[in-house]
């Protein structure tokens, strides 16, 4: 394992000049909690515009993953590139600048309980003075009438349902223009027909915001819609990757598993 | 947006109320301990303050005009006090008025208590020290009590036991309240002794100008005669 | 979350039963401390939540108002009633408004005040943060670019210390109506009176440290509310928990601190 990480920088260094191209560049990446070791010097890029799905099993830590991306998480060791910039090395003003550019879907939505949808999608901007009260509240109607929620915006999340609830929670993240989207499994809990609505949703974020994105997810009907390009989670590493036809016809028996 | 502001507004009248309660509070009772108003400051040199304490109340009067300010030891057999009192109030307070030291009721706080001087003398001024006295300290009035009910004690016994021989007739003083016959006898005794005595005096006075007289002259014959012989 | 525990104890045998205690004793002490640190230092940096504040403020004070004046109000009512046969067994019946507000003002307004407000705000701060941590909110607010610690914790305790010492002068206000009420249920004692003796006996020394001690109980409820619901890693069970820790440590801390600023006092007063 060693030796294929070693590999791994060295052509790391190589690409240098065209790190740029890169959204997010993960290499080598480990954490652990106390015994409990989830990350294994994990490798992982995301090309800018690409739709880039992960898959794995619930606890593989794909979630852990992705919050070590937004600095929610610290590795202990690794190097992280986010938009040519290090997270790892940066400190509050410019890691919240940095945050704003990136858009995260949480597994529960995370919308804010005690606020109405509304206040919940101007949240993110309260800290920008230059944005008038104004301009706000279009942004608001703007990123709601992309998700399709235009009439719940007096509601409070408690009213929504789960398809809803993970709408606004889009819509919530959309409305600082993000240029890289991470969504933590959109469609776990939904039903068939919400499930594909959403992922509908996705390639729509796409093509409307031209966001690179990472979909972590174990349901491989919202693979089939949004991915370009599929990753494997097992045991803390990329086990394989490919596009959702390679994969179909893989024979490792991890990846046979979903496709059945 | 409306209802946060209706929220606000009633925070607002919320913490107004609180803080105008507290400060309320605070001037009512700075305004008791005269922190606001005019004041004079009085002192007395005492040798003991048996335990009166900085913000106990002056009296007068039964009043309460004013603080004890500051108490300060000034040498191992005195205690100044620096009383801070009511401008007002100055004006009854003669130059000759004292000072004491008393409490509260029985288990109260300590308090200054002034004595009106004398009309006619001037009234204190500002930084005036006033005569004091000796306060009674608590320990000695009970002592004293103890004694005084002591003797009480023992009045009470002899009384007793007085009211009990007189009641059964023994001895002159019983015979005097309790036999009547007696008394009347005596009553005519006495009657009888006046009159004699009125006789006895005139008598006496008589016999003794006789003898008295007769015996001075023979005397001074005597004398004379003596003197002759001698010569 | 038991059985990991359980598991640690069993780990950690060699050491006799009180290592696993002692340690997560003293480490709680040093997160708790490191929390209060941090809360400090971001009191005063930017963004100031002004209006996040406000309605914090609204809730910890306003809505606590009906509480704590209710409590209040039969804290003297009771207080007075069962002093007066201490107090007429000494013929000093007289002295009731003034002993009665002796003890509120210094005392038992405060404390009681202090441990209403622990049990209500206190686990509501606990639960709220709790759930808002298990629910990722607070993550998402953090990815969103703007600090969770400043909008959430700095907000809360800012409130639950400006606005408990503002309850406990309507508590103390209310419980003197109160024990006005029970003086008059037998023996009738005017307005004008009670008043007077309740001024009379009060100074200088018996209101300002008791106000200035409700600035700390309010700051100890935000506090260990805030540290027990933030940092809450136990999931939906996490919630309960916090809530429930966060009432017992306050109120301990509640009376510890009385006890010190009884000391405090004692000694500068
Ligand atoms: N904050 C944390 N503290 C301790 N363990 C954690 C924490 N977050 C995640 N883990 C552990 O990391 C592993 C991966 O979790 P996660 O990334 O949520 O899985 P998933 O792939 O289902 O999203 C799990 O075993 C979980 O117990
Ligand atoms: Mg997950």
């Amino acid at each position: 394992m060693n030796d294929s990480n070693s590999d791994k920088k060295k052509t790391n260094e190589t690409d240098e000049t065209s790190a740029k191209e890169f959204a997010i560049e993960i290499v080598d990446l480990h954490k652990s909690f106390k015994s409990n070791r989830v990350l294994k010097g994990l490798n992982l890029v995301l090309a800018k515009g690409e739709n880039l799905v992960v898959l794995g099993k619930s606890g593989t830590g794909k979630s852990v993953l992705i919050k070590c991306v937004v600095g929610l998480i610290e590795p202990e060791e690794g190097s992280l590139t986010v938009l040519g910039e290090n997270v790892l090395e940066l400190k509050d003003k410019k890691l919240n600048d940095l945050r704003k550019k990136v858009g995260f879907l949480f597994q529960s939505a995370a919308l804010y309980d005690s606020m109405t949808v509304r206040e919940n999608l101007k949240f993110p901007l309260r800290t920008d003075p230059s944005i008038e009260e104004d301009e706000k509240e279009a942004l608001v109607k703007e990123a709601l009438e992309n998700v399709g929620l235009l009439d719940a915006i007096d509601k409070m999340p408690s009213e929504l349902s789960g398809g809803m609830r993970k709408r606004v929670g889009l819509a919530r993240t959309l409305i600082l223009k993000p240029a890289v989207m991470l969504y933590d499994e959109p469609t776990n809990g939904l039903d068939p027909i919400t499930s594909r609505e959403i992922s509908k949703l996705i390639t729509d974020v796409r093509e409307k915001y031209k966001t690179s994105s990472i979909i972590i997810t174990h349901d491989i009907a919202c693979a089939k819609i949004t991915a370009d390009r599929i990753v494997v989670l097992k045991d803390g590493v990329c086990l394989t990757e490919g596009t959702f036809e390679e994969l179909q016809n893989s024979e490792i028996p991890e990846v046979r598993a979903y496709f059945e | 947006m409306k209802n946060n502001n209706r929220n606000k507004i009633k925070l607002g009248i919320f913490v107004t109320i609180g803080l105008a309660l507290f400060i309320l509070g605070i001037y009512l009772i700075g305004d008791k301990q005269k922190m606001f108003n005019n004041t004079v400051t009085i002192s007395g040199i005492f040798k003991d303050v048996s335990g009166l304490q900085v913000g106990n109340n002056v009296r007068f009067s039964g009043i309460t005009i004013g603080v004890v300010e500051n108490i300060e030891i000034v040498s191992d057999s005195a205690v100044r006090v620096d009383f801070s009192i009511d401008e007002q109030t100055k004006k009854f307070i003669k130059k000759n008025a004292k000072i004491t030291i008393g409490s509260d009721g029985l288990m109260g706080n300590k308090v200054a208590i002034i004595i009106p001087g004398t009309a006619g003398n001037k009234e204190i001024q500002d930084k005036d020290f006033l005569i004091t006295t000796v306060p009674v300290s608590m320990d000695e009035i009970l002592a004293k009590l103890k004694t005084t009910s002591n003797n009480a004690a023992t009045i009470t016994d002899d009384l007793a036991a007085m009211t009990h021989s007189i009641r059964s007739g023994k001895g002159t003083v019983g015979k005097l309240f309790m036999d009547t016959v007696f008394a009347d006898n005596l009553d005519k005794t006495l009657v009888n002794i006046k009159q004699g005595a009125g006789g006895f005096k005139n008598n006496m006075d008589a016999a003794s100008d006789n003898f008295l007289l007769r015996g001075f002259f023979k005397k001074k014959k005597k004398n004379r005669e003596k003197d002759k012989e001698k010569k | 979350m038991d059985s990991s525990k359980k598991k640690a104890i069993h780990e950690d045998e060699d050491n006799g039963p009180w290592f696993p205690m002692l340690f997560s004793f003293f480490s709680e002490m040093t997160s708790l401390t490191l929390f209060t640190a941090k809360y400090c230092k971001n009191l005063f940096i930017p963004p100031y939540e002004i209006n996040e504040l406000l309605k914090q403020c609204y809730f910890v004070g306003y809505r606590s108002l009906p509480l704590v004046g209710i409590t209040g109000f039969i804290m003297g009512l009771v207080l007075t009633i069962q002093s007066r046969p201490t107090l007429s067994e000494f013929g000093a019946e007289s002295w009731l408004p003034a002993m009665v507000a002796v003890s509120i003002i210094r005392e038992i307004g405060p404390v009681i005040t202090a441990l209403i407000c622990a049990g209500k705000v206190g686990s509501g701060i606990g639960a709220e943060l709790a759930s808002m941590r298990v629910t990722e909110q607070i993550d998402a607010m953090e990815v969103s670019g703007i600090n969770p610690f400043n909008y959430i914790v700095v907000t809360r305790i800012l409130a639950t210390t400006l606005m408990l010492p503002v309850l406990v002068v309507f508590s103390d206000v209310i419980a003197l109506a109160g024990s006005f009420l029970a003086v008059n249920i037998n023996g009738e004692v005017t307005f004008t009176l009670f008043f007077s003796q309740v001024i009379d006996s009060l100074a200088f020394s018996d209101v300002f440290p008791s106000f200035i001690k409700t600035f700390f109980f309010g700051f100890a409820i935000g506090l260990i509310g805030c540290y027990k619901g933030y940092n809450t890693d136990k999931g939906t069970e996490g919630v309960g928990l916090s809530a429930n820790s966060a009432v017992v440590l306050s109120s301990l801390l509640i009376f510890v601190m009385d006890m010190i600023a009884v000391q405090i006092t004692d000694l500068l007063f």
